[in-house]
């Protein structure tokens, strides 16, 4: 197991009459190596969540397991930088964390915090900036004249040269065109192949269906569902009684299905889509 | 930050939570101005009395007023420590090696301490009972005057109100780019000299980019809603002067003044 | 029909030499839904932004309700025209929703005494009102983006611009979003202007203009013009669904027309199914 949660507990300001209750009794167990998706509506403790990952949040109760380093509430590795570095995340517009002169200096701000050492860290740099597709004549330019689109690369770039095991995703496309995000999305898919796990909060659901393995449900601080991408979408009513969108694809099988027709709802593919409907019409 | 209580706004529905911004803004100032009159410990004990009746009509319970002292308190036991030993008039009272304490000393100090509590005291029943909108508003009201010599009351009162509209902002702001570092390995607690300035530097950037983005983005918004700082403009918030406005300032202006007619006589 | 706005000839550079709006002309019709698609970079809210006079114009004329843009007019213009912004944060400038309503209607010297009428109207109207004295950080995305289409509304705008107003709106605040908007075009007559990437909506709008690098790279009615995939795949746009549903149904041989509205091809295939 990659990440392991055990009733898991998050209260913000507590004691405070300010206080949160975040997380309730998470029980979490993802697998090394999937990409999962983890979803759920805007306040359902999905950022809060995957803040506990890399400790930059600590259970009120319960444990967190990364691997092989532990956290509960009074205990703690003396250090969190193994496991920052083990665990990398990636916020929500992450082109705001972009702070240094050049380019590569910023891609190798993250490797060097970590104690690897300088050249090692410009090799990483220039192998990452690559992933995310941009040439090695970008690495003395300034991030500020980047266009926005390109300023994110550059930022998850920053994050991918720590070279973690487990890469976090906060909404990677939010504000994004459709082109660019399927480019970032090809992008988390190909490091998911070389073996790393990915998580990818998100509120596309047709990139939920296309891009992941297994999805996570949270609802008003619980973990609802843990189950695989085809399971999910079976369950239309359930998501429904959420208001979580379907894919475009899922939803129209439900519109057809609901006026006559039988087609198969966790198809994900336009071809099979389209050979179903034809041989339903041809009967 | 949320243990802060200086500062902060109580929502409480009481006689002074009801007053008028500009008479409490103009009130405070007459107060602080009398404080720093010698009227002799009888003088203060008036005062004490009047702040206490103050604290009762605000409906604030003690313990928020001792809140707001507790962060003071730090530099008050500081300021009293060197008066105690600077100050040498006066009969010597106790001698402990190189430290000689004198009775003067021992006055002056209690007299410092006791003018730091009662302005602290005072400015927290202003802030805690007077929204910041509205008190941007007073103060506008109150500086109305001089925009007849060219100071711009209006720009300024709008520049504040932004700036109190994008604190809680900013420092959410603030809080996120901490965390995107410290994903990063960043540590902001630890490290070296050098270590610590460029983890500062790695929240400064981002925040001041971020800043200019959200004042370009403002900008635009409020030209778009019609917004010329030159033209005249109406405003929604209106104040009302009422009888217990002018009835609080008679007993503020009498407490101040006998308070200043004290301090020649005694 | 009337043209609420037409522009003509418009261009613009933020660097001399480089023209991020290049000749552009295109009229929009009272009471219409326009869609402006484009990917980012391709010049659509610097659209937006010299619509409001909040940027300057190398050249071309910009008339909207028959009055020319100009330095002079500029209050008058943007009176007609309310926009959304892309970040519901930048754009609330009250300190709670009463206040950001207010803040317009200040702009406009309204009787102080007449303007909480007015903000109970609006703030009901985006279904805000149990919110009034909330302050900013306690709303969601969505509705801080309702208060500033209720800020705009109070102001008596015929045009509402959306630039990109729901892009970074999760799908509940999206979906609240577009639901009051097209409310306001076919109930009101508002004249809506949307700066987008969703092709969906586009889809579903009067009329879509394709933007390029600057230029316009094609308009007209919806059908005309998402039905043309390669133009919309060479811009990186997405193909409408149903477009590629239908597509794909003529291809295995069935005698369907295109479709771009995912509705309209649902009915459609109900029908032709029910006759089996």
């Amino acid at each position: 197991m990659s990440i392991t949660f055990k009733k898991v507990e998050h209260i913000y300001s507590e004691k405070t009459p300010f206080s949160y209750h975040a997380l309730k009794g998470v029980d979490l167990n993802i697998e090394k190596g999937k990409m999962t998706a983890l979803i759920g509506h805007t306040g359902s403790g999905k950022s809060t969540l995957i803040q506990h990952m890399n400790a930059l949040l600590l259970p009120s109760a319960g444990e967190v397991h990364i691997e092989d380093i532990l956290i509960t509430a009074t205990d703690k590795p003396e250090s969190l930088k193994p496991l920052r570095k083990k665990a990398g995340l990636v916020f929500q517009f992450p082109e705001y964390q972009l702070f240094e002169e050049t380019i590569l200096k910023d891609i190798i701000f993250g490797p060097k915090n970590f104690g690897i050492n300088e050249d090692e860290a410009i090799e990483m740099a220039k192998k990452v900036l690559k992933m995310v597709g941009l040439d090695e004549s970008y690495l003395e330019k300034s991030p500020f004249d980047l266009s926005g689109g390109q300023k994110r690369r550059v930022a998850i770039a920053g994050i991918l040269a720590m070279d973690p095991d487990i890469l976090i995703l906060d909404e990677p496309t939010a504000g994004l065109d459709p082109q660019g995000a399927k480019e970032m999305l090809n992008l988390f898919k190909k490091i998911n192949q070389t073996g790393k796990t990915v998580i990818l909060v998100s509120h596309d659901m047709d990139q939920v269906l296309e891009y992941c393995d297994e999805v996570i449900v949270m609802n008003k601080g619980k973990v609802e569902k843990h189950v695989s991408v085809d399971e999910l979408f079976k369950e239309t009513s359930y998501l429904m009684s959420l208001s979580i969108d379907l894919p475009i694809i899922t939803s129209f099988i439900h519109e057809l299905n609901q006026n006559g027709f039988h087609i198969d709802p966790t198809i994900k593919d336009m071809n099979k889509l389209i050979e179903s409907i034809g041989g339903e019409l041809n009967e | 930050m949320n243990n802060m209580m200086f500062g902060k706004y109580i929502p409480l529905d009481s006689f002074i939570h009801k007053l008028d911004p500009r008479l409490k803004i103009g009130a405070l100032l007459l107060l602080l101005i009398s404080v720093f009159f010698d009227a002799g410990f009888i003088g203060y004990g008036i005062l004490g009395v009047f702040v206490l009746i103050m604290v009762g009509l605000s409906k604030m319970k003690f313990s928020q007023i001792i809140k707001a002292i507790k962060p003071m308190l730090f530099m008050m036991a500081f300021l009293t420590f060197f008066n105690l030993l600077f100050i040498q008039r006066g009969n010597l009272l106790l001698e402990i090696g190189f430290i000689k304490i004198y009775d003067q000393a021992l006055f002056q100090t209690a007299y410092i301490f006791i003018r730091l509590i009662l302005i602290i005291v005072m400015t927290t029943i202003l802030t805690a009972t007077t929204k910041p909108l509205d008190l941007t508003l007073g103060i506008e009201h109150l500086l109305l005057p001089f925009k007849k010599i060219g100071f711009p009351t209006h720009e300024v009162a709008m520049m504040i109100s932004i700036a109190l509209r994008f604190i809680p902002t900013l420092l959410e702001e603030t809080q996120r780019i901490m965390k995107a570092q410290a994903s990063r390995g960043v540590e902001f607690s630890e490290g070296h000299l050098k270590e610590k300035i460029l983890s500062i530097v790695s929240l400064i950037i981002p925040l001041f980019i971020s800043a200019f983005q959200r004042a370009e983005d403002l900008a635009n918004a409020m030209e778009s809603r019609n917004y010329n700082p030159e033209a005249k403009r109406t405003r929604y918030k209106q104040l009302h002067w009422k009888l217990a406005d002018t009835i609080s300032l008679m007993s503020v202006v009498i407490v101040c003044s006998s308070l200043i007619i004290m301090s020649f006589v005694l | 029909m009337d043209k609420i706005i037409e522009v003509k000839n418009l261009s613009f550079e933020y660097e001399e030499g480089s023209k991020t709006i290049d000749n552009i002309s295109f009229d929009i019709e009272k009471g219409t839904y326009t869609t402006i698609l484009g990917h980012n970079g391709s010049g659509k809210s610097t659209i937006s932004k010299l619509l409001m006079g909040l940027l300057e114009k190398k050249s071309g004329d910009i008339i909207v309700g028959g009055i020319q843009l100009t330095e002079e007019t500029l209050s008058e213009v943007r009176s007609q025209i309310g926009i959304v912004f892309q970040n519901p944060d930048n754009q609330f400038i009250g300190a709670t929703v009463r206040d950001d309503i207010a803040f317009g209607l200040e702009n406009i010297c309204m009787d102080p005494n007449l303007m909480d009428d007015v903000i109970y109207e609006y703030a009901s109207k985006v279904n805000m009102l149990d919110f009034l004295d909330h302050e900013p950080t306690k709303l969601s995305g969505g509705q801080k983006q309702r208060v500033a289409i209720a800020g705009i509304l109070a102001m008596s705008p015929s045009i509402i611009i959306l630039d990109e107003a729901t892009s970074m709106l999760d799908p509940r605040g999206k979906k609240e979003i577009n639901a009051l908007v097209s409310e306001l075009n076919k109930n009101k007559n508002m004249t809506i202007l949307s700066i987008t990437h969703d092709i969906e909506e586009a889809a579903n709008s009067d009329y879509v203009i394709l933007l390029n690098h600057g230029k316009i790279v094609d308009h007209g009615k919806p059908k005309d013009v998402l039905m043309k995939q390669e133009q919309l795949e060479e811009l990186s746009l997405d193909i409408p669904f149903a477009y590629k549903v239908s597509k794909g149904l003529q291809q295995k041989g069935f005698e369907i027309e295109n479709y771009i509205s995912r509705e309209k091809l649902v009915n459609k295939l109900c029908q032709l199914h029910s006759k089996k």
